[in-house]
């Protein structure tokens, strides 16, 4: 993990010095290494209580993390690959070099923030890496510097600052609830010491506790009222940024509440605190759905939509049963490759078109055919259409509460899929229908990404490599489900 | 006697965060911060010498460098550097937000009722006045139009999170309070670019004029 961690950061520093020739090609050498590192890694896990420890135990891997590790490192590889191209045809279209070594810096400690959160045993240290990650992108989001641009920087740093500081407030009260027990050191922020003295410990103060970091992390997950920076980021930043944050960045965020949701459910005495996770789902599937279909801007539609992605996993995790986390956090890493694929997708037509408005972008698939023909399918996939993943897990979220009686929740969910599914296909069939004159000439190095990717989901459906299922099938154990 | 000295200036950073409320332009805003870190920062010394330990010693000094000199001079620079307008603008009258934190300061004291504070606490009316200051400092950044006036307010709520933490605590591990400290301070550094950004785009710091991206 340490060697991730210094490997990605050194890049980050030498990538804002070197001529944009050289970052382009270390940049997909360097996520590729990290990427097998990761990989390697992770393979080392086959039981619920194996650890990694690193650093004086302030690094450690066990299954929850080293599924973020993998989705983390595999969306950054064919990011890298992805951007290379974007930045391209932006460098024809005017920007600066000084400006591209700018995006790569930012970009590479955005990715060294979200490792150093996953991989981090540390509650203090995840909280630094979380706010780290809330700084490395503010600038990203402020890219092209016009006025939109500078208004959705300045809501998301003030936004997530606010609720980072409210998850301070919450990782503060864990502690003190810790500390009589395991002294005053750097031990008692452990999650790992904590967890295991987690049936100890104050169940009040714990709800407490837990309250402020819902709430907290909530805000950069993209909970229902405390989601209004989110689709302004992620339509004004640049497209690798918004794959990376709607891929990764929210299950970060949705990460670090499940790491002590898992210390309450192992505490075992507090009660209701699956019903917050469960009004925040539903409320915030509700909210994402009014505003896909009466949506204009194509990015800001799937900024929703990765919000209503995000709060589908949040409500396995409410129903809190084992196939449920199972359900949810492979839902997770489906929802990871198929958002990024069709960020990707519609990123190639802003390229080109330099428009976000649905309604003004005709004939898709006259002027670009092969991203068209990416986008439907991702479209598809996205929404939960059969032969793909993201609908066998959204099946076994659903299967999994209604076994668990959570019948009216399930099916109000149900009902807003539908609805959302008909925006999408509403919104993204008139985008590609139609005619065009024009013909855009389509970048090798922006469709293979996207086509990989697609693959990649196919695949997840009918067979879930060998390393994953195991860690997959660990992680309720963690999470203390009975 | 130690505890009523942490508790008193624990009180009167609550007292300034009440003041930064009422305060009508932005240098005295700034003035105000200052003077509550340095509380903050005598409060923590205070917590030091009753456990004579040298986390908190440490934690002290960072705090009177980084918040009573650092931020408030990098703050000073950005309102005499753009030649902003001093006057400050808000959304509820300085009467009435003041009348709205009397009931935010009771609904703190009153969540702490239900709360059993045991373990070794130093003070144990600063929970209360800590979660006041964190929720009038949210208030703050609520009301307030200016930009440079809600970083202000994150700064305050920032405060009474240091605030509980130490008094609470005994101070967090020495490398997660540098870390936040250095988080912090980046960010009021970034937020401070940003306000820069946001008065060449639209010449002026009024967020209420950052109204593009509607739905």
């Amino acid at each position: 993990m340490k060697v991730i961690l210094f490997l990605q950061l050194l890049w980050s520093v030498l990538s804002y010095f070197l001529n944009v020739r050289y970052v382009f090609l270390f940049q997909i050498f360097i996520s590729a290494i990290n990427l097998f590192i990761g990989i390697s890694l992770i393979s080392n896990i086959k039981n619920p209580q194996d650890r990694i420890f690193e650093l004086n135990n302030l690094l450690f891997l066990d299954s929850l993390n080293g599924v973020l590790l993998f989705v983390i490192l595999l969306i950054a590889f064919f990011v890298s690959i992805y951007s290379i191209g974007y930045m391209k045809k932006e460098m024809e279209h005017g920007i600066k070099e000084k400006n591209v070594n700018k995006f790569y810096f930012w970009m590479n400690l955005f990715i060294f923030a979200m490792v150093l959160l996953t991989v981090s045993n540390n509650f203090g240290i995840l909280w630094i890496a979380i706010e780290g990650t809330t700084l490395a992108t503010a600038f990203l989001i402020s890219y092209y510097r016009n006025k939109e641009a500078v208004e959705a920087g300045w809501k998301y740093i003030i936004l997530c600052s606010i609720g980072i500081a409210l998850a301070l407030f919450g990782i503060i009260l864990l502690y003190f609830n810790s500390f009589p027990l395991l002294g005053h050191s750097m031990e008692s922020l452990n999650w790992t010491n904590i967890y295991d003295i987690a049936g100890k410990l104050n169940p009040h103060l714990l709800l407490l506790a837990f309250i402020f970091i819902v709430i907290g992390f909530g805000t950069k997950v993209g909970f229902a009222p405390l989601h209004f920076w989110l689709p302004d980021a992620h339509s004004q930043a640049p497209t690798p940024i918004s794959a990376l944050m709607s891929g990764v960045l929210l299950n970060c965020a949705l990460y670090s509440i499940l790491r002590v949701y898992a210390i309450l459910n192992k505490n075992g005495y507090v009660l209701d605190a699956d019903k917050y996770l469960l009004f925040f789902s539903v409320f915030t599937v509700f909210i994402s759905t009014i505003f896909i279909i009466r949506q204009v801007d194509y990015k800001r539609l799937l900024a929703y939509s990765s919000m209503e992605h995000m709060a589908l996993i949040t409500f396995a995790f409410s129903v809190n049963t084992k196939l449920s986390i199972f359900a949810g956090i492979y839902h997770l890493l489906n929802h990871a490759i198929v958002k990024t694929a069709i960020f990707m997708s519609v990123g190639n037509i802003l390229v080109n078109t330099h428009s976000r408005d649905i309604f003004s972008t005709k004939g898709l698939f006259k002027s670009m055919p092969l991203t068209s023909t990416a986008l439907i399918l991702s479209v598809l996939a996205i929404t939960g259409t059969p032969p793909f993943n993201v609908f066998y897990s959204e099946f076994l979220i659903f299967l999994s509460a209604f076994s668990s009686n959570f019948y009216i929740s399930t099916v109000v969910l149900i009902f807003l899929l539908i609805v959302i599914f008909g925006g999408f296909i509403y919104h993204f069939l008139n985008m590609v229908m139609g005619d065009s004159d024009k013909k855009y000439k389509e970048n090798f190095a922006i469709l293979l990404p996207i086509y990989s990717l697609l693959v990649f989901a196919l695949v997840l459906t009918f067979y879930i490599p060998e390393n994953i299922l195991v860690l997959l099938n660990n992680i309720p154990t963690i999470l203390e489900v009975k | 006697m130690v505890k009523f000295l942490v508790e008193f200036f624990g009180a009167l950073s609550l007292f300034i965060a009440i003041a930064q409320l009422s305060s009508n332009r932005l240098n005295l805003s700034i003035k105000i911060y200052q003077l509550q870190s340095l509380f903050l920062s005598i409060s923590i010394l205070f917590i030091g010498i009753t456990f004579n330990e040298f986390e908190l010693y440490l934690s002290a000094f960072l705090n009177f460098i980084i918040k009573t000199i650092l931020i408030p001079y990098l703050l000073f620079k950005v309102v005499e550097k753009m030649r902003l307008d001093r006057e400050i603008s808000v959304y509820i009258g300085i009467t009435n937000s003041l009348l709205i934190s009397i009931l935010i300061i009771i609904l703190s004291f009153y969540i702490s009722i239900k709360i059993d504070i045991s373990g070794e606490v130093v003070a144990k009316q600063i929970f209360p006045l800590s979660l006041g200051i964190i929720l009038i400092g949210l208030f703050t950044m609520i009301v307030r139009k200016k930009a440079l006036s809600q970083i202000l307010g994150f700064l305050t709520m920032e405060n009474g999170i240091f605030l509980a933490g130490s008094s609470l605590t005994k101070g967090m591990p020495m490398i997660v309070e540098i870390g936040i400290f250095f988080d912090v301070f980046v960010g009021a550094l970034m937020a401070a670019i940003f306000v820069f950004q946001i008065k060449t785009t639209i010449d002026s710091i009024d967020t209420s004029k950052l109204s593009n991206l509607r739905e």
